[in-house]
């Protein structure tokens, strides 16, 4: 078992800060009128994209959701771009092209956030044939919701690298909602990790409150996929702490009922709690984490606002490589 | 008359139909408690029940085969795909199963079924979520498509659509749904096939649909001032097509501009200015012009966004060039 | 694999065709389906389109060249083909002059004739006051022109790069701007405009000229009082419409009656070959019908056999496919008795040209009420003047006055009810 180390520990933590913090300047700016278009924050599910990408190089690639910040923060996009794109400036990752559910920058190995609810999935399994076939020994993390999982691309994804045995991990991030529908009136499967079993690969369900939880488990689900065993489908059981949208009370379908017990298990301050004991944090190194954060967010919004608009011409490019 | 928001009259046809036959019932993502993601399904829920306003799984191709499988059997399904940009994950079921069993199999099995989403953009919403992809279903024979542009649109066609024998792709559009508009209180059903003209005109036709319809009139009565006397055309039915009522307006005005917010190239636009080429060939005055959306997915940009989707202006733009003088 | 293109043979008794242009140069690339060349029966023109995708590698006759049906006229095939299988086509020079045959036996034999030269095509006259190159004028304005019979061509448009619109030939109109430009003040009379006479009119003149020296005519009208027959077609218009679908015209009940009293009176139903008169089985009835570029004759065969609906139906199908150049080959054979009606014209009395082969041909008048004599008395009927003009050479006085007056009796008295 892949341990976590006190190094990894605090990268994680200052990741999930990272995560947090970003989703709620974007909410503020979004507030204030300042963002166009809409968010879906990912606020109360970062320990899965801190746990799982806390193994990833940049050279292993992963695909996303409209709830996407969060892995992409993770895998190591930094603010400027990410803010940039979310006021549609020419200075972010897509341009101003993609907005926030289009957040990508393939040189970090983020092949793309993804409007399509399933659409990352068989675009991860191709990928991690790219890589098999290129012989390059990394792996492919494809992020995705429960709601996903009923997707025909959620279970043909899936069969192929499973039947291929293709460098991949399958991440279901559990919030127990679809949009406003409550999982369980969207399948009929308690864990969704189940399913690993129809395509005859290991199916975990792990914690997605607890970040050593799914550090430990991702670990050794991307060992695994480097050894060339094949793909593992890890379902982590979390919880969005806000509506579906920015805007969305989660009143109308019970969310708001569900969300109060998530919430006491909240990883940043949990993970703070256990590294506190363990000494690998302390109050002020934790002030100090939020500090630099919280300075580097400045900037970069500061950063976005400055920045120029996308040209109208622009509208006309990228459409094509070669027209 | 009194005047409804688009979407109380979406509402209102869904409830009307429901109340008169059993046989009708929802199905899609989020239209029960949410009472749908643009709230054109609010309230049903509580009337109706979880039976007859169901929530899917976000599975677009079993929410358009379930649809089709229940109306093979004899009930009269209204299908919600969220934005028509998904349409492209239910493509088989639309295109190859609902389009084609009837004629495939002889002409007994039953179709009647609706497929409601809607399109457009105008809302940041970028690229996958911003479409206006109706050309593909008027291009398919075997699907009847449907494109209002009016609150009382919006509600006679859609009780028309429930009640019509042959699949329906109803497509909303979604900076509408907040427009007021007059909708009569007693029933009325606007057949499908049948245009209206929106505005009457000496100088030229513009056929607009969906959006385009209201920056149109917009342009129209800036033109106006100018002493330019627009016709504007809505035909409300991509297919059937009115045809009579558009080549009518054409051969009395002699002008053609067509408006819509898909991208130009092969655009529903190209069939109109096809039938116009052939069918009132002598009339035309002038070039056929089409304003249209650049040919370019919908950046997420607001700036690009209005640069790229046609708006009023650009429709004053294009009836000024065509009456343009030496 | 070079493709040849044979003179197509549009109809049954179509022998030979003439070439009347090439849409395609020597050299250019043609479609399958594409036209690339007009050709000219004796009844009418036709496009040819290219039975294969390639260049056209190679024309084997020029235009005016008569060609027999089945003939080559031209190779399509791919850029560098050997085409040298295919040998120009034996054109039948149309006034041929042939050389006496050589007397003396030394003589090396004559050469095959030469293929036919093509005629010079007229050139276009110098005072040709539609200015140089294309004109650009909106669809919209050429048919107003058209409707208006204004020569859009000399108007200066005000549309977009100085199209022609539609409001500027109204414009022209309405300020009595002559269709053809002001007369000249001296000297010869100025052309207009000049066409190549070729194709449907170069038919005409041919036929007509020939009809007129070759036949000498007699002529008679008489006064047809049609009030009855206009009662008869009022009392059975429901029922036409009900029962039949057809709108009856006028024209269609004269048709109608035309046909029987033909087949009443054969002697009106004749034709004169080279020795023989020939006396004609059935009663095809040929409609005189002005098209756009001139004159065509389709038949309703065997008229006399044919119902009022039927004949209402036929005429008017036929009508429209004439004006709409749709009309085939078959449909323009065969005729044996020609009516031609310019009543719609308001024309009151004329005197048609025989359409020959045919002996006889029918002119109808408008039918208008006029003033008449009945019973010592001046009273207003509708009336329309008929008059027949037959071959006297094979068709006597008598026997076309005893045919008029059986038309003029039939259509006074429609004692049947035509049905
Ligand atoms: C193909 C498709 N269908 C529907 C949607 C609309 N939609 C966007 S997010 C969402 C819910 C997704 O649920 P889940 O996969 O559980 O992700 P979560 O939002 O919970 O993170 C839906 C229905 C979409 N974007 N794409
Ligand atoms: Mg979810």
């Amino acid at each position: 078992m892949i341990r976590l180390t006190k190094a990894k520990a605090l990268w994680i933590y200052e990741t999930m800060v990272r995560i947090r913090r970003f989703e709620e300047r974007s909410i503020e700016l979004f507030q204030a009128g300042e963002l166009p278009g809409f968010l879906h924050a990912y606020i109360g599910e970062e320990a899965v994209a801190a746990g799982v990408c806390a193994h990833l190089t940049p050279k292993d690639q992963i695909t996303s959701t409209h709830r996407g910040h969060g892995h992409m923060i993770a895998k190591g996009l930094h603010y400027k771009g990410m803010f940039a794109e979310l006021y549609a400036r020419a200075t972010g990752y897509c341009k101003g092209k993609g907005g926030s559910m289009h957040i990508a920058d393939q040189d970090l190995g983020a092949l793309g956030a993804n409007g399509i609810v399933g659409g990352g999935i068989p675009i991860a399994a191709g990928a991690a044939l790219g890589l098999k076939l290129k012989g390059e020994n990394h792996v492919v993390v494809s992020f995705f919701g429960d709601g996903a999982s009923n997707e025909g691309a959620f279970h043909e994804g899936i069969n192929i690298a499973a039947t291929w045995k293709l460098p991949a991990v399958f991440v279901c991030e559990n919030n127990g909602f679809a949009e406003s529908t409550p999982r369980a009136t969207h399948q009929a499967v308690q864990d969704i990790a189940d399913r690993a079993k129809a395509y005859g690969i290991p199916g975990i369900v792990v914690d997605g409150m607890d970040p050593q939880a799914v550090f430990e488990a991702a670990g050794e689900a991307i060992a695994h996929a480097r050894k060339g065993r094949g793909p593992t489908l890890i379902e982590a059981k979390t919880m969005r702490f806000l509506g579906h949208y920015v805007g969305d009370p989660g009143t109308a379908y019970g969310h708001d009922k569900e969300v109060g017990k998530w919430l006491k298990r909240d990883p940043l301050i949990t993970f703070a709690e256990t590294l506190e004991k363990k000494k690998w944090l302390s109050k002020k190194s934790i002030d100090a984490i939020h500090e630099k954060v919280n300075k580097e967010m400045e900037e970069a919004i500061e950063f976005a606002r400055k920045s120029p608009e996308p040209e109208l011409d622009d509208a006309m490019t990228d459409i094509y490589a070669t027209v | 008359m009194r005047e409804i928001l688009y979407r109380e009259a979406i509402i209102e046809a869904l409830d009307e139909e429901m109340a008169r036959d059993d046989s009708v019932f929802l199905l899609g993502e989020d239209i029960a408690e949410f009472g749908g993601s643009y709230k054109t399904t609010v309230g049903l829920l509580d009337k109706y029940g979880a039976e007859r306003v169901r929530n899917t799984p976000i599975s677009e191709q079993g929410i358009i085969g379930a649809a089709l499988g229940a109306a093979l059997v004899g009930m009269r399904p209204v299908a919600e795909l969220m934005y028509i940009d998904f349409s492209a994950v239910a493509m088989d079921q639309i295109v190859n199963q609902v389009a084609k069993v009837r004629y495939m199999f002889g002409g007994k099995a039953n179709t009647s079924l609706v497929i409601r989403t809607q399109g457009g953009a105008g809302r940041s919403s970028a690229a996958q979520h911003a479409q206006s992809l109706e050309a593909w279903f008027v291009h398919v024979p075997g699907l009847k498509v449907v494109m209002p542009s009016s609150a009382r649109d919006a509600k006679g066609l859609l009780k028309a659509s429930i009640r019509d024998d042959d699949p329906v792709f109803f497509i909303e559009h979604k900076l509408l749904y907040l427009e007021k508009g007059a909708v009569p209180e007693e029933e009325e059903i606007i057949p499908i096939g049948v245009a209206e003209v929106k505005r009457e005109g000496g100088d030229l036709t513009i056929v607009a649909t969906s959006s385009m319809v209201g920056k149109s009139l917009a342009a129209a009565e800036e033109l106006e001032k100018e002493g330019v006397s627009c016709e504007i055309i809505d035909p409300r039915t991509l297919f059937p097509l009115d045809t009579e009522t558009i080549l009518a307006s054409i051969r009395k005005t002699g002008r053609l501009l067509i408006t819509h917010e898909a991208v130009q190239r092969c655009g529903w636009g190209a069939e109109i200015a096809a039938l116009a080429a052939k069918d009132a060939f002598d009339y035309l005055d002038a070039p056929i012009e089409r304003v249209c959306a650049k040919e370019t997915p919908v950046p997420f940009s607001p700036k690009l966004e209005s640069y790229v989707i046609p708006g009023k202006d650009d429709v004053i733009a294009g009836v000024r060039g065509m009456l343009e003088t030496v | 694999m070079a493709t040849p293109l044979p003179m197509p043979k549009l109809g049954l008794t179509m022998e030979e065709g003439t070439i009347l242009k090439w849409r395609k140069d020597e050299g250019e690339a043609v479609e399958k389906g594409e036209i690339i060349l007009d050709i000219q029966t004796d009844k009418v023109e036709y496009e040819v389109e290219s039975p294969d995708g390639g260049l056209l590698l190679k024309t084997l006759a020029g235009e005016g060249d008569v060609i027999p049906c089945g003939t080559d006229i031209a190779v399509i095939g791919e850029a560098g083909e050997d085409i040298s299988g295919f040998g120009s086509a034996p054109a039948k020079a149309p006034v041929a002059a042939t050389e006496p045959a050589a007397a003396d036996a030394s003589t090396p034999p004559t050469p095959p004739p030469a293929p036919a030269p093509t005629p010079a095509p007229v050139a276009p006259a110098s005072a040709q006051p539609a200015p140089e190159g294309r004109v650009f004028a909106s669809p919209a304005a050429r048919r107003v022109a058209r409707e208006l019979g204004i020569d859009y061509r000399t108007l200066k448009g005000s549309g977009p790069g100085g199209r022609i619109v539609q409001a500027d030939v109204r414009a022209a109109a309405a300020s009595g701007i002559p269709a053809a430009p002001a007369a000249t003040a001296s000297g010869p009379a100025a052309v207009a405009g000049s066409t190549p006479l070729a194709g449907m009119r170069k038919i005409i003149a041919e036929r007509m000229l020939s009809s007129w020296s070759q036949v000498p005519r007699i002529t008679m009208q008489a006064e047809v009082d049609l009030t009855n027959l206009l009662a008869v077609r009022e009392a059975s218009r429901q029922a036409w419409e009900n029962d039949l679908g057809v709108k009856v015209s006028i024209n269609d009940l004269i048709l109608f009656y035309t046909a029987r009293a033909v087949r009443r009176c054969p002697a009106v139903n004749v034709r004169l070959t080279e020795n023989a008169l020939e006396q004609m089985q059935d009663v095809n009835i040929g409609v005189a019908v002005a098209v756009e570029q001139g004159l065509m004759v389709p038949v309703i065969r065997g008229a006399d056999q044919k119902s009022i609906d039927a004949i209402s139906r036929e005429s008017r199908a036929l009508a429209e496919a004439a004006r709409a150049g749709a009309l085939g080959l078959d449909a323009l054979e065969g005729g044996t008795f020609t009516v031609s009606n310019l009543g719609a014209y308001g024309v009151d009395h004329f005197s048609a040209i025989i359409n020959h082969p045919e002996s006889a041909i029918l002119s109808v008048g408008a039918a208008r009420e006029r003033a008449v004599v009945r019973n010592g008395e001046v009273v207003a009927r509708t009336t329309a003047f008929v008059g027949i003009n037959a071959d006297h050479r094979v068709v006597d006085g008598a026997p076309a006055a005893e045919f008029l007056s059986t038309l003029k009796e039939m259509l006074e008295h429609p004692k049947v009810m035509p049905a």
